[in-house]
């Protein structure tokens, strides 16, 4: 068993990486000081992941929101679901489905080591079964209708159909009524066995606990497991955004608005530093100390309400701004001719210190919840990087390499608005 | 003791304290200034606009853009207003948050600036001639706008402010903190000024501080800032009632796909009722957690909804009950709920239902404080309680709790409001 240790001077903190015999990368990140613990076990596998291969076999297509109501259907077991064996622990349990990964997870104070007993012998355990399949269409069929109903939900989602073409991420991760109808227990172990394999998988515990500890439970409960490889598959996607404006009518009182900027696709993820970067670049550019965002206040097309994020997954990568607005058409104008005149100009220095500073603070601050750093190590896991170098990286960023990034990104010919509005 | 010899409390004027709670595991530190006031129907959206107004420039920095870059040069330090509610209560909140000072990158004192950044804010905002600047302020009364119109659009929080609104009509605690888009358009710069005075001569306050320095020094600043007050502090109070005399019914349509039912109830138990901590046990059996009776019933048993939770709030002794249906569901979940509550009132109670509860329970208020803002509001709900418990003291009292207490306090429920935001559909009142 390979174990490596990595630390950091600016957080002051240490962590673990265990190579697991059993297949599994386990990361242990104890918290001096703190009485909780939190778990969390992810495999890459997500709604994106519709069609693929295992070692190279025949191509398998699933139904639009698999992955996430497998998630639900995992926590049974033959002898009863997890929530009630978590009942006799205390822990607090959860999952979820994003568009690149399914996680489940714990926070406990008590009775850590039965619960983290739990979590890896109910995610190695699949049982379906067409009567506890028939049974999740009520309850994830009225999730997909609390999204349904939410504005922030469907702006966000009809960017991403506006911006990409092929690629699934345009549809919605639970999928809709239509498409789970198809769901059966069959589907299910098809995309358990292909991706619910521990090498496919990570694990990470952060907060009141050690090596040895998280170990002693792994080396009980894990099976060792065989590597497939499996390939997922996506139709190319054109570097075009499909629709630049994107509306939909709504219930809503003060409209809603995403502006999406698609990017070219490179065959790897971002690296630490490229990453660290962007986040700099970005806060520069539209944090409430930004030239523009104080020129949307004032004229008073946004407020505290806007924000913006990058997002990225196996095959797509963009960056949305986003908020309440009076006149999104007015906003998205504004944000394109800011960036364009950024792209000539550059960012200016004063501004480019600032916000490093501000990011690094707010990396810091981070570092104060289990729950963060665990959900950050796993999504890094993923994504091939490592937590302490994007710190370093953007302790160290320099003006140049913001300004680098910036030509790469941002392309304000390619981007969609999405607008979600009542009737006038 | 985990915690209690860390925690210090000092009155420093007439009705304001200074907390201070020693933690060094935290890589920010964070001070609070928490000012509670009678919830005024008519003065609360003005107070709202205080919290905004107090954080969106000071004098030393008379504009949001130069406060904005002052923060950023403080490692991204933050300075937030809000405002909320506790009972018939409104909490006009302003606090900072940085990093500590041992993570700065040059070893300059973080805190020592952001604490008093924070009292330039609450004690020299940017006011001329008796009224804060017309342009911050207009900023602010538009963002209260839209905050009163972004009310709406999400629909879970819509129906909870309607249910209130119903349930609470004539009580403090129905009120909208925001105001009316009436009330927040007839404000004058003038108007938040005199209620910001007013604040800060009678509102209780409590300030607590979370760091891992000595707080001695800050502590004097702010006795010194507010020794140059004329303290009249003023009372707070909640009007609790005990049962409902009659159910109120109403249904909002609206275009939604999901419907939305909330159930009203009064529970005959308040702080500081020693039943308090039986009333929390039972909403937790009920549906407070993934192993509850809603939970397990409503939703895992007869696949009515995705959601169904019951919350208690212990200051005004309301419990509700919220659920997204299906519009031909509304009823029949309805009925699921109240047959869930009337097995609790029978007594209907396994031992698992009851031991999950205090475990979930116990682990959640030992969570709460291995973060900076939970450790920080943990001790700030204790000072206002006038009690000072530990989570682990807490913990305790819950998991003391009978089951026979447990079915008193169910049986002490009345349904007062049933609340429901459906489609335009067929299905009538």
């Amino acid at each position: 068993m390979q174990m490596k240790t990595v630390e950091s001077s600016l957080v002051k903190d240490k962590y673990y990486v265990v190579d697991h015999p059993s297949g599994l990368t386990i990361y242990v990140y104890p918290k001096e000081g703190y009485k909780s613990t939190y778990a969390i076990i992810g495999t890459k596998y997500g709604s994106v992941n519709t069609r693929f291969k295992v070692d190279g076999g025949e191509e398998i297509t699933v139904p639009d929101g698999i992955a996430h109501y497998l998630e639900h259907k995992l926590f049974e077991s033959e002898d009863g679901d997890a929530f009630a064996r978590y009942a006799k622990t205390g822990a607090n349990a959860n999952a979820y489905t994003s568009f690149e990964k399914t996680c489940y997870l714990f926070s406990c104070t008590e009775n850590f080591e039965e619960s983290l007993e739990i979590l890896l012998d109910f995610v190695q355990s699949p049982y379906f079964t067409p009567q506890t399949v028939a049974k999740e269409q009520g309850i994830i069929g009225q999730e997909i209708k609390m999204y349904d109903d939410s504005p922030s939900w469907r702006v966000m989602f009809n960017t991403l159909v506006g911006m990409y073409q092929k690629h699934p991420v345009r549809i919605d991760i639970a999928g809709t009524v239509e498409s789970i109808a198809e769901i059966t227990a069959e589907k299910l172990y098809d995309c358990y066995n292909s991706f619910y394999n521990l090498h496919n998988m990570v694990l990470c515990v952060a907060g009141n606990t050690t090596v040895e500890q998280v170990m002693k439970i792994a080396d009980k409960m894990l099976k060792p497991c065989e590597n497939h490889e499996v390939e997922s598959i996506f139709e190319d996607e054109p570097y075009e955004v499909g629709e630049s404006y994107v509306e939909q009518k709504f219930p809503v009182t003060i409209p809603m608005f995403n502006l999406g900027f698609k990017e070219a696709i490179g065959s790897e993820p971002i690296n630490s530093k490229r990453a660290a970067y962007t986040d700099i670049l970005l806060y520069a550019l539209a944090s409430q100390s930004s030239p523009l965002y104080n020129k949307l206040l004032d004229s008073e097309l946004i407020n505290d309400s806007f924000d913006f994020e990058r997002m990225e997954g196996p095959n797509y990568a963009a960056v949305i701004f986003g908020g309440e607005s009076r006149d999104p058409k007015r906003t998205a104008e504004l944000i394109k001719e800011y960036i364009a005149a950024a792209k000539l100009n550059g960012i200016p220095q004063e501004e480019f210190d600032r916000a490093k500073r501000a990011v690094y603070g707010n990396i810091i601050s981070d570092f104060n919840s289990n729950e963060n750093i665990a959900n950050v190590i796993v999504d890094m896991h993923f994504e091939d990087r490592e937590l302490f170098e994007y710190v370093d990286a953007a302790a160290n960023a320099t003006l140049d390499d913001i300004n680098a990034r910036l030509s790469e990104i941002l392309d304000v010919n390619n981007c969609t608005l999405s607008v979600v509005c009542g009737d006038e | 003791m985990f915690f209690l010899e860390r925690f210090k409390r000092e009155k420093i004027a007439d009705g304001v304290y200074f907390n201070t709670i020693y933690d060094d595991r935290f890589k920010t530190s964070r001070i609070l200034v928490s000012m509670l006031t009678d919830i005024d129907r008519d003065r609360c959206a003005a107070n709202s606009a205080v919290a905004g107004l107090l954080v969106h420039s000071c004098k030393a920095y008379p504009s949001f853009l130069d406060l904005s870059r002052k923060l950023d040069s403080l490692y991204g330090t933050t300075l937030s207003g809000s405002s909320s509610k506790r009972g018939d209560s409104q909490l006009v909140n302003v606090s900072a948050v940085g990093i500590s000072d041992a993570y700065s990158l040059d070893g300059e004192s973080v805190y020592e600036e952001m604490a008093k950044l924070l009292c330039g804010a609450l004690f020299e905002p940017n006011v001329s001639d008796g009224a804060f600047k017309e342009e911050d302020f207009r900023q602010e009364q538009r963002q209260l706008i839209d905050t009163i119109d972004a009310q709406f659009n999400d629909k879970r929080a819509y129906a909870k402010k309607r249910f209130l609104e119903i349930m609470c009509k004539d009580e403090k605690y129905g009120v909208n903190l925001c105001g009316t888009k009436e009330q927040v358009s007839a404000l004058t710069s003038t108007d938040v000024y005199k209620a910001y005075l007013e604040l800060i001569k009678t509102a209780r306050v409590e300030i607590v501080c979370l760091c891992a320095n000595d707080t001695e020094n800050i502590r004097n600043i702010f006795r010194e800032c507010f020794a140059n007050v004329d303290r009249a502090p003023a009372y707070t109070d909640t009007l609790i009632i005990p049962r409902a005399n009659e159910v109120k019914e109403h249904t909002d349509r609206v275009d939604v796909v999901q419907s939305k039912l909330m159930l009203g109830f009064r529970t005959d138990c308040a702080e500081p009722d020693e039943n308090v901590d039986a009333a929390k046990l039972m909403s937790a059996v009920l549906g407070g957690t993934a192993h509850s009776k809603l939970f397990n019933n409503v939703r895992e048993k007869l696949s009515l909804c995705y959601y169904c939770v019951s919350g208690y709030d212990p200051n005004k002794g309301v419990l509700t009950v919220e659920s997204g249906v299906e519009q031909e569901n509304i009823e029949k979940t309805k009925a699921a709920i109240l047959n869930e509550l009337e097995q609790m009132k029978q007594g209907n109670i396994t031992d698992e239902e009851l031991a999950s509860a205090k475990l979930s329970m116990a682990n959640s208020y030992l969570t709460s404080v291995d973060s900076s803002a939970g450790t920080q509001g943990w001790y700030l709900a204790q000072v206002l309680k006038g009690k000072t418990l530990t989570p682990q003291e807490q913990a305790q009292r819950i998991n003391a709790v009978t089951k026979e207490q447990v079915v008193v306090a169910a049986n002490r429920l009345t349904l007062d409001t049933v609340y429901v935001l459906t489609g335009s559909g067929k299905e009538g009142e």
